[in-house]
């Protein structure tokens, strides 16, 4: 049977997995704005 | 001299296909489960044939059981090979059945573009295909991205799974046994899916104005398909239907889930620090290509004039390239539009989808780990040349620990990389022989190899017998990196030629 400290390593374990797979959208959100304004800026 | 296969090994291959058909045969109860509740009775019927058809060749296959079943090397390489080749067949009866395809050719086309997870379509009126049968289509994605062989293993493990595991181009072991590495993949999936599901759920009744029911299926729908980086889409629109940035956003964050490694998964799972998964070569590989490939699209489409403001370009840019690089294949421009944007966009998205994702993960194209271990070995060529001759160099990198860069791995890295790139030429050679322009081919050929989906517009019901054939074989090929079947054209030739 699973245990409440099982539950909460698991809990745990899944907030480790999200949090880094927002992380690293957030940073490829602030990668293309700062590639977007580069590239309209070269480009104009 | 060539051995001919004695015939208990094919009952062997035969017998472990048989299971995966069985396997099929009960995946399939959950689109008939779908058509008797939407009371869709011609599709409902076309699944229960597809059902009882899966069965059938399961129970024959399955006839005479054997003793020793230890599989070896090849015999897994070729079961896998042949599932990839057999379970198509018989998951396009539905559609043949539908008749919103031309031919039977083009509905087998849409069964290998849904199971290699590509996402090429030749599907007509896709807004008016029956629900179950949509359904079906993307579940077919979804089996696919997980590996229908990794879902056996985790049903019946037994002796001989390593083999399997490998026929289907996935490197190493996550956990001790394949049973349990098998298993954690799914747990992940199912995590991803239950997440997944109720944000786009949330996102769909907030930003898009979906009811309930609706915002449901079109959730499940787009779950299934980015987290498996297959990129079918329930509308002709693919993800430009939503109109909505955060509806973006969330499906981008799905195809990154899907199309990073499981080993990755499992480091962040077990939040090991240092395990040089987080900071390793193939990770640091992806992101260097992924911003390099997004600064140069984004170059390319400021310099056509596509979009002229920052967050117009940011929106637009990122998603397609991360569609590319994913190997997804989603969309929120129209096949017509993404064809006018060539240049250095179209360059940008070339490369983003050969190189495709991380190894270990439901991405295609060529891989992250392969194209790290490949400019690490040039690197490492040109420091010994370059530096005095009693100078040594390290040879080390980090995945998952520190390894050594043996000359065999790079050598393997090389020409899984270099057939890739055949593959490429070969489609594109065929597309242009048909008058296609060269870069439209290119573009077509990249997709289908490196099982994408992206399309500009050749991937048509109109298009050429064998250049449907071409990018069929290209997507069997590249979904399983050529391995597995060259393996099985072995078993062929050696039975018809051996002694």
């Amino acid at each position: 049977m699973t245990s409440g400290r099982d539950i909460r390593r698991r809990l745990r374990s899944g907030l480790t997995v999200i949090a880094y797979e927002v992380t690293v959208l957030v940073s490829m959100v602030v990668a293309a704005l700062v590639a977007a304004t580069l590239a309209l800026a070269v480009v104009s | 001299m060539l051995v001919r296969p004695s015939s208990a090994d094919a009952r062997l291959v035969a017998l472990f296909v048989g299971r995966i058909c069985y396997l099929m045969a009960g995946v399939s109860t959950l689109p008939i489960a779908w058509a008797a509740l939407g009371r869709e009775w011609g599709p409902l019927a076309s699944l229960l044939l597809m059902a009882g058809v899966f069965t059938m060749v399961g129970a024959v296959a399955t006839t005479r059981p054997l003793v020793d079943q230890r599989l070896q090397w090849s015999h897994g390489m070729v079961i896998v090979a042949m599932a990839w080749l057999i379970i198509p067949v018989i998951g396009a009866i539905p559609f043949v059945l539908s008749g919103h395809f031309g031919s039977p050719l083009d509905a087998w086309f849409e069964s290998v573009s849904g199971l290699t997870t590509t996402g090429l379509t030749l599907l007509q009126d896709i807004d008016h295909f029956a629900p179950s049968l949509g359904f079906w289509r993307i579940l077919l994605q979804f089996l696919g991205g997980m590996g229908i062989v990794v879902v056996a293993l985790s049903v019946f493990a037994g002796a001989g799974g390593l083999t399997l595991y490998h026929g289907e181009a996935r490197e190493d072991r996550l956990l001790p046994s394949v049973a349990s590495s098998a298993r954690f993949i799914l747990r992940v999936s199912m995590v991803h899916l239950v997440l997944g599901v109720t944000a786009l759920v949330t996102v769909g009744l907030l930003f898009v104005g979906f009811a309930p029911g609706r915002a449901l299926f079109h959730g499940l729908m787009v779950f299934l398909a980015a987290f498996s980086t297959g990129g079918f889409a329930a509308q002709s629109t693919s993800i430009g239907y939503y109109h909505s940035a955060p509806f973006e956003a969330v499906t981008a964050m799905l195809m990154i889930a899907g199309s990073t490694s499981f080993a990755l998964h499992l480091a962040l799972w077990q939040r090991r620090r240092g395990s040089g998964v987080l900071g390793g070569l193939e990770t640091r590989a992806w992101m260097s290509s992924f911003a390099t490939t997004l600064m140069v699209f984004m170059i390319g489409l400021a310099s056509i004039g596509a979009y002229d403001s920052v967050l117009g370009l940011t929106r637009q840019g990122l998603f397609q390239i991360v569609s590319a690089h994913t190997t997804t294949g989603f969309s929120t421009v129209a096949n017509s539009e993404l064809a006018t944007w060539g240049g250095l966009a179209f360059v940008a998205m070339i490369v983003a989808m050969a190189f495709g994702g991380m190894g270990q993960s439901t991405a295609g194209g060529i891989k992250a780990l392969r194209v790290g271990l490949t400019v690490k070995a040039l690197k490492d060529s040109v420091k010994e040349v370059l530096l005095p001759d009693r100078a040594v160099v390290s040879h080390a990198y980090e995945h998952g620990g520190k390894r050594q860069l043996t000359p065999g791995l790079a050598q393997s890295a090389m020409v899984v990389s270099l057939l890739f790139v055949a593959s490429f030429a070969l489609g594109a050679a065929v597309a242009f022989a048909y008058g296609i322009p060269l870069d439209a081919a290119i573009f077509e050929s990249v997709s289908a190899s490196s099982t994408i989906g992206l399309s500009v517009g050749v991937t048509d019901p109109l298009m050429p017998v064998t250049l449907k054939a071409t990018y069929m074989l290209q997507m069997w090929m590249g979904r399983l990196e050529f391995v597995a079947v060259f393996a099985l054209m072995g078993f062929v030739i050696a039975w018809v030629k051996g002694r």
